[in-house]
């Protein structure tokens, strides 16, 4: 799975702490969803969307990888 | 998972406190010649006084592990659940190693080393399959007890009848490893 969250925080202007603290984690895991090395739950990943007020869609889709064994 | 986990048992405030403990007790352990002169720790030896150290040093770092972090969030539940299973594995064929080592190299094969071993290794069992045996006897508990099994979640028994040679293997180690115990 792979992300937007790094360009949608920055469209945004928020750091972050600020988007961890908002959603209620750690900023090590805001870093690590960036980078792909976590893959949030559900729960997770639609907080974040409902932080910058977008669909999951949007933030999170799925890698070619994942569509080939769909 | 969440109803079967153990931990993390105590706040965040307990970690500082077990830092402290354990430098405490590492620290004192150079110094167990002076310290066994206490008159608290008078008739103990040298050596008692270190293994008392090792103790203080072993609950102390228990404080460490089994306490929460400042941000507990899914992530660290994923950390701590894969570093969890690491350290069980690890100390688990510690567990069967040593006693076999023991047995091939040193010729001191007696019954306590199997008995060390049918321990851990129900120790094993039973902890990681906490949750199935659990799911397992609720069930037939509610079929006595003629309770509501509509709302019951099947997904343990539907994997039990999917791979019965598994389970029925799993089953027969599993008493195997009591009688072994029962008759050593």
């Amino acid at each position: 799975m792979i992300n937007k969250l790094r360009e949608i925080r920055d469209l945004h202007g928020f750091s972050q702490t600020e988007v961890a603290e908002a959603v209620k984690v750690s900023r090590q895991t805001i870093h690590s969803i960036e980078t792909g090395k976590f893959i949030p739950t559900t729960v997770l990943a639609l907080k974040l969307a409902n932080f910058f007020q977008v669909k999951v869609e949007d933030v999170f889709f799925l890698d070619e990888e994942d569509k080939r064994e769909v | 998972m969440d109803n079967y986990t153990l931990m993390p048992m105590y706040g965040y405030r307990i970690k500082p406190v077990g830092i402290f403990l354990s430098l405490v007790a590492v620290t004192l352990l150079f110094f167990t010649e002076r310290i066994c002169q206490l008159p608290l720790l008078q008739g103990y030896t040298q050596r008692d006084c270190g293994i008392l150290l090792m103790c203080l040093n072993g609950i102390a770092l228990y404080f460490i592990a089994f306490s929460k972090e400042r941000n507990e969030d899914e992530r660290i539940a994923i950390i701590r659940d894969k570093t969890f299973r690491l350290s069980f594995s690890v100390i688990f064929s510690a567990l069967i190693v040593v006693p076999i080592t023991q047995m091939i190299f040193m010729k001191g094969y007696t019954g306590d080393k199997l008995i060390t071993i049918s321990s851990a290794y129900l120790m094993f069992m039973l902890l990681i399959n906490l949750g199935l045996i659990t799911q397992i006897i609720v069930f037939y508990f509610r079929i006595l007890t003629n309770s509501d099994t509509a709302s019951f979640d099947f997904t343990v028994l539907e994997n039990i009848k999917n791979n019965k040679k598994i389970y029925l293997l799993y089953f027969a180690l599993y008493l195997a490893g009591i009688i072994a115990l029962l008759i050593f």
